[in-house]
């Protein structure tokens, strides 16, 4: 057979097919049976040749005579011949007879033939089953004596439909007999009905492989329906002659099964007895009056087909006793219901519970915290821990929480390269040590707080990358709460996952405004950026441009120097050449400020650096002014920068303390600051210091406070360019009595890195 | 027959006659024809005569080879070449260089004129704008300096506009000294007086 799913209904209609044809293949009636019921069903039958059939067959004579000897109608016990016995009994039952013990005998000899299936204790109790059939018989012949159908029907066609109205699991029993056992077992462990069993294992049931078997021996039409229709509600039958018949089979079915004379699987299914009786217009009292006197009819039947003669009294004990098995496995999975029912109301309620505490929109640490709330009002205060992570690549996190659920402490794990694992391990299982070595930092934080070996883990299943598990001693039931835990983890993980991504939401957005402002920043820095490219390319333009006539003028000039004799006149030749040098001046000015060249850093002395900057005084009008220095005691030797260019701010800064109102003493100052360690270049004056606009603006190019008297280039906007070329900051402020401070401060100034840039 | 001694100068003669040749060689013209026809001094015939003409580079290269002494053919002054795209600073350094008699001073107001003139005049040294019209003056002074015939040319760099960088790439490009714009003429001079030598 092939196994392969996609085929699956295939199979099983192939399967059923393959029975029906097995059930084709059963032996028939013998042709003396047959040739009995055709002629019995005949009315113009001569009796004669029903007798002449019986007696040609010696077992079909003698059960005939045995029948004869323990029928009701007459314990004639010196009826020793066929014909007495026809005559005496009636073709009526003569059929029933026949055909009971042609079936027995068929299926007798197949079973012993077949005999080492049943050397086993199967299941199926052959022998209770021909009980249980018996009781029918009897049962629906009383039935039928005793109600008004015996008008519709002869009490041996009740008997025989009796008889044979669970042919259908026999003929399965015998062609599958180890899957009718499993259907069996299936049947009572599940507490469905046999037939829903059947077509849940086999495909069939036993009603329609009975039809087939009935229709394949040529039985009568009417027993061929019993077989098939008995069992279902009166009302539902379809409108037939026959329906009486069917129902009345029914009903002596039902009364036989809550009398306990069935085999397993076909105890009662709860019908209304009563409600059936009526639709026949039966009394309950009948009923019961007939109980024992089908009880003692049932012995006496068993005898003479030879059946299990066991006394009346142990067998009903025998079914008792299985009726209580069944009724204690019921109970001991009744109780095992109620007790998860209860478990699940207490998870379900906690879920609600959960639910409503569980704020939308808090943090993932306060959902965290109403996690092991809920787990408190589950399984009681205890240790629990939360071992948290936001993303894949994140760290781990470590919630502890004292026994009512609040945050006690807070830290992150320490990376370890086992922690990992623990999302492997989904199994609710006690943490071994061995786990615990693996994440010895965990380990290492929760051993002054819990005893390791009671640490149990619980992960959380939250999706979208988030990784949550819960550490926790309580003793939880693996197996019957497995499913409830389940649920639980995935609504407190699918709750950590919506804080997290809340979480992650709101840092996104935050991180939207933050990148916007340096957006908005860096549009600025490239503005301006922008704007000292263009002035740089005047600049160059106009520097191109302008010195050549301005060297004209130049060289002219001093040629005609050279020619002139008086002096006011010479004078005059020497201002027209130093004011075109000073106009190229500013021209490389401007252009060097828009496009200062690259840093050329060396080591230099700060002594040797600090001099040539105060010897060259631009203020020589101001000789009353002092300057003096100050170089801290930390101070290297040496010194890492560009001197040439921070020589150039630094003057340009003296300048500013010099052309301050009032200022009579400057001091330059070079020192490190302690707090980040940079170096340190303050000029301090003792003037009146600077007005708030002057400050803001004195960074600009081409600024002054001043009306008039302005010093050519670009002064502190030069000194400034020049400094961030150096990725120095300078500012200006004022003193905090008098005066002004100019600070430059550097940093990298130390020169760690000269040997890797010289080489590069 | 022009004299070495001063009334004409050999300096600016590009084609010679035997006579001169041997004048200047102070040889005879016998031996100078001798060699002419031998094929050791090369020149050529003038279309339509026999006679014989010796371009300027052949003397050169003969007198070179015997060892003859060509200070005949100098002047004696250094030969400065002013490359300036702007008239009024041409004008400006030959009247500035004129005036200063150890000079003999051209000009060219292109790099390609400049390049034909340096070939020709084979200067003492340039005054080279680094902003030429047609070309850059780093490539001028590549050119110039890989040229073995010019390997004592100096140049001197004259531009309004030197910032570092370019300083180190004509530097590298073979650039002798800078000069911005407008210029000290003292300081010029003595610059050019350094560099040659004098």
């Amino acid at each position: 057979m092939n196994p392969e799913a996609p085929h699956a209904d295939l199979n099983q209609s192939r399967r059923v097919e393959l029975i029906l044809q097995q059930l084709d293949a059963l032996p028939t009636l013998s042709t003396i049976a047959i040739q009995v019921l055709e002629l019995t069903s005949s009315d113009d039958s001569e009796m004669r040749d029903v007798i002449d059939l019986i007696s040609c067959d010696p077992s079909l004579s003698s059960k005939v005579l045995q029948l004869c000897r323990t029928s009701e109608r007459g314990r004639i016990a010196n009826v020793t011949t066929v014909d007495r016995a026809v005559i005496l009994l009636g073709i009526d039952i003569i059929r029933s007879a026949v055909l009971s013990v042609q079936v027995f005998e068929l299926f007798d000899g197949i079973v012993s033939s077949g005999g080492e299936v049943f050397t086993q204790r199967a299941a199926f109790d052959r022998n209770l089953f021909w009980q249980h059939s018996l009781a029918v018989a009897i049962t629906s012949e009383m039935l039928c004596k005793a109600s008004s159908l015996r008008h519709h029907f002869s009490g041996s066609e009740a008997f025989t439909s009796g008889l044979l109205h669970d042919l259908g699991q026999l003929c399965l029993h015998l062609i599958l007999p180890k899957s009718f056992d499993r259907v069996c077992e299936l049947a009572v462990a599940q507490h469905i009905t046999l037939d829903l069993a059947c077509r849940q294992t086999i495909g069939i049931d036993s009603h329609t492989a009975g039809r087939r078997l009935a229709e394949h021996w040529q039985l009568p039409h009417r027993l061929c329906d019993v077989l098939w229709l008995h069992g279902q509600p009166y009302d539902s039958l379809p409108d037939l002659d026959h329906k009486p018949l069917i129902g009345l089979v029914s009903l002596a079915d039902a009364i036989v099964r809550k009398e306990h004379i069935a085999p397993l699987g076909h105890s009662a299914r709860g019908e209304n007895i009563s409600q059936m009786c009526k639709s026949f217009d039966i009394d309950m009292d009948t009923v019961t009056e007939i109980l024992p006197a089908m009880r003692k009819e049932l012995e006496n039947c068993s005898k003479t087909l030879g059946l299990n003669t066991e006394q009346c009294i142990q067998q009903l004990l025998r079914t008792v006793i299985r009726a209580n098995e069944v009724l204690g496995r019921a109970n001991v999975t009744m109780r095992q219901n109620a007790q998860n029912s209860r478990k699940q109301a207490q998870v379900l309620e906690a879920i609600t519970a959960f639910h409503d505490s569980a704020a939308p929109g808090g943090s993932v640490v306060s959902l965290l915290s109403r996690v092991v709330q809920s787990a408190t009002r589950i399984f009681g205060e205890g240790f629990y821990t939360i071992l948290y992570q936001s993303r894949n690549d994140e760290p781990w996190q470590l919630y502890q929480f004292d026994g009512s659920g609040r945050l006690q402490h807070s830290q992150i794990a320490p990376p370890s390269s086992g922690i990992l694992e623990l999302q492997e391990l989904t199994d609710n299982v006690q943490l071994s040590p061995h786990v615990l070595e693996c994440i010895p930092s965990i380990s290492e934080v929760l051993a002054d707080t819990i005893d390791l070996e009671s640490v149990r883990k619980l992960p959380l299943r939250c999706g979208w990358g988030v990784n949550a598990v819960l550490l926790h001693n309580c003793p939880i039931e693996s197996d019957e709460t497995r499913l409830l835990l389940e649920a639980l983890s995935r609504t407190w993980g699918a709750a950590i996952a919506a804080g997290a991504q809340h979480e992650g939401a709101k840092r996104l957005g935050e991180q939207l405004v933050e990148a916007n402002r340096e957006l908005v920043e860096a549009q600025d820095s490239l503005a301006q950026t922008k704007t000292m490219a263009a002035v740089g390319e005047l600049a160059s333009g106009a520097a191109h441009e302008m010195n050549n006539p301005l060297t004209v003028i130049s060289g002219r000039s001093q040629m005609l120097l050279d020619c002139l004799v008086d002096p006011e006149q010479r004078t005059m030749a020497k201002q027209i050449a130093l004011q075109s040098h000073r106009l190229s001046d500013i021209i490389t000015a401007l252009r060097l400020f828009a496009e200062p060249t690259k840093p050329c850093k060396s080591m230099v002395s700060v002594q040797k650096l600090v001099t040539s900057v105060i010897q060259h005084n631009p203020n020589k009008k101001n000789k009353e002014i002092q300057l003096h220095t100050v170089l801290s005691n930390e101070l290297p030797e040496m010194i890492w920068i560009d001197a040439d260019q921070i020589g150039r701010a630094l003057k340009e800064l003296i300048r500013n303390a010099m052309e301050s109102e009032g200022s009579s003493h400057i001091e330059l100052r070079v020192q490190i600051d302690p707090a980040n360690d940079r170096l340190k270049f303050q000029v301090t004056d003792d003037g009146s210091g600077m007005e708030p606009h002057t400050l803001t603006h004195a960074f600009d190019p081409f600024f002054s406070a001043k009306a008039a008297g302005r010093q050519p280039g670009l002064g502190l906007a030069q000194a400034r360019r020049l400094v961030e070329a150096s990725n120095g900051t300078i500012t200006l402020e004022n003193g905090s009595q008098k005066g002004a401070v100019g600070t430059i401060k550097l940093s990298g100034w130390r020169g760690e890195n000269q040997i890797q840039r010289s080489v590069a | 027959m022009a004299k070495n001694n001063g009334t004409k100068s050999w300096a600016d003669k590009q084609v010679f006659t035997t006579g001169e040749a041997a004048e200047i060689c102070k040889v005879s013209q016998q031996t100078i024809i001798r060699c002419f026809d031998s094929g050791r001094l090369n020149g050529f015939r003038v279309p339509g005569s026999r006679f014989r003409r010796i371009p300027r580079g052949e003397l050169i290269r003969f007198m070179q080879t015997n060892e003859i002494p060509v200070d005949s053919l100098e002047s004696g002054k250094m030969r400065i070449l002013v490359v300036d795209d702007d008239k009024e600073i041409v004008d400006l350094f030959l009247d500035v260089l004129s005036r200063d008699d150890r000079f003999e001073v051209k000009s060219a107001a292109t790099g390609y004129d400049a390049g034909l003139l340096t070939e020709r005049m084979k200067p003492h040294l340039i005054l080279l704008d680094y902003m030429l019209p047609d070309i850059n003056g780093n490539l001028v002074c590549q050119r110039i300096k890989s040229n073995p015939n010019l390997a004592d040319t100096k140049i001197i760099i004259v531009s309004g506009v030197v910032n570092q960088e370019e300083i180190d790439s004509l530097t590298e490009m073979g650039a002798d000294a800078f000069v911005k714009k407008p210029f000290n003429i003292e300081q010029l001079i003595q610059k050019m007086n350094e560099l040659l030598g004098i």
